[in-house]
């Protein structure tokens, strides 16, 4: 166990096997992972479908059209298993969590404010709120007993740097400005799902401690992104 | 901290992902008829939506979709004949009532309305697919497993999710869905209370 100390509430994590910043290398250093999952099981990004084509495919969708059901999951379900698999480090309850996000989207489609948020913003969120709902129920495994999820690496894509949004080049930058140890708990906890307890195993700080800071960083964060 | 910072912390916490679940479902909740933390929720949700980018891509099964549309097809007869909904929603609403009063008030109502169902539940079940699956039975053997000790030992939050798992197992069934429902009712199997 490192053995982490306090300098003006910050915390000093030493970057040791065990560790929050050795668990999550892709997140925090934002580097590619020497450990890649096969590549049957990676893909980059998103099939390339236009934000307008999905919000006309979810249009369509709210009026049972099936075509563009299936167009919207060929469309985002790579991206959204990515994430709910993340959360959940298991096969078999990605999978039913999965379809519990799509028949939502199929009822759902007419809830989609087009002038809104982005599609893929309002499906992202339906899978993680069903990711994560999942994980906190007591038959999910601990994320702890699937180390290989900590693994799927972000930065597996050579040209991902280039193309990611100017939305997510403010937010990283915003994300530096919390610091190493403070950015850490902040990405397990969205990436990961971790509760405040499972991070507090993780980084051997109090609960308490990690609430404060994760409300801290959160607060920061928004004063950063001004929003 | 005020009231407003309050609220939007615990949104960001929300849709951050750190919150347990007795607070998640708190926030779900509360989410329903706060537009005040409702919209702190979106304004969250947009916040770190960004961060969704870096979601690695991870191809999900080939029957992924076929298992979907077979669940959005199912019959309007199918879902109306699911008896236990009706039931079960009642002993929500009136749980609801008792969580105020405390959870294990509430899980004996809830046992009860169980076992009034319980009993009348053959007359309910429609028999489409009982020769391939005994849907019927296979619901009320997972909750004969259950005695009211165990009831008293859960959280009304918990109870809630393994009714509604239990009552998606039997839809399935219903449904004809069997791989769906024998998942469902595996699980369920070995859950640990």
């Amino acid at each position: 166990m490192p053995s982490p100390q306090d300098n003006d509430g910050r915390c000093t994590l030493v970057a040791a096997p065990g560790t929050c910043i050795e668990l999550a290398p892709s997140f925090v250093a934002d580097r590619s992972s020497p450990d890649k999952p096969p590549a049957s099981l990676r893909h980059s990004r998103v099939r390339a479908t236009s934000r307008q084509d999905l919000v006309a495919a979810l249009g369509r969708v709210a009026g049972g059209d099936r075509a563009a059901f299936e167009m919207v999951y060929a469309a985002t379900s790579l991206k959204l298993y990515g994430i709910v698999y993340r959360i959940l480090g298991r096969r078999d309850l990605a999978d039913e969590v999965m379809q519990e996000v799509y028949v939502r989207v199929w009822k759902r489609a007419g809830d989609f404010d087009r002038a809104g948020a982005s599609p893929i913003t309002w499906l992202a969120a339906i899978a993680r709120n069903l990711a994560l709902d999942e994980a906190r129920r007591k038959t999910a495994t601990s994320i702890e007993d699937h180390p290989e999820v900590l693994q799927l690496a972000s930065g597996d894509d050579p040209s991902a740097d280039q193309e990611r949004s100017e939305e997510l080049r403010r937010l990283q930058t915003c994300l530096d400005g919390l610091g190493p140890d403070r950015r850490e708990i902040v990405l397990l906890a969205y990436h990961y799902g971790m509760s405040r307890e499972e991070i507090s195993n993780r980084c051997a700080r109090p609960v308490a401690t990690v609430k404060t800071w994760l409300r801290r960083s959160l607060a920061q964060l928004k004063d950063c992104l001004g929003q | 901290m005020t009231e407003e910072e309050d609220i939007d912390a615990l949104a960001a916490e929300y849709v951050l992902g750190s919150l347990d679940a007795e607070e998640r479902t708190a926030v779900d909740v509360r989410r329903r008829s706060d537009a005040s933390i409702a919209a702190a929720i979106e304004n969250w949700e947009r916040r770190l939506a960004p961060l969704s980018e870096q979601a690695p891509g991870v191809a999900p099964p080939p029957h992924m979709f076929d298992g979907i549309l077979s669940r959005i097809s199912k019959p309007a007869a199918a879902r109306r004949t699911a008896a236990p909904h009706m039931m079960l929603k009642r002993a929500g609403t009136r749980g609801g009532r008792w969580i105020a009063i405390g959870a294990t008030a509430l899980a004996a109502c809830v046992a009860v309305a169980i076992a009034v169902w319980l009993t009348h539940a053959p007359q309910h079940a429609p028999s489409t697919h009982v020769a391939a699956m005994d849907c019927g039975g296979l619901y009320k053997d997972f909750w004969r497993t259950l005695d009211r000790d165990k009831f008293a030992k859960i959280s009304a939050e918990q109870l809630a999710g393994v009714s509604r798992m239990a009552l998606r197992a039997y839809d399935a069934c219903q449904a004809g869905d069997e791989p769906d429902a024998g998942t469902l009712f595996g699980r369920l199997r070995r859950m640990q209370f």
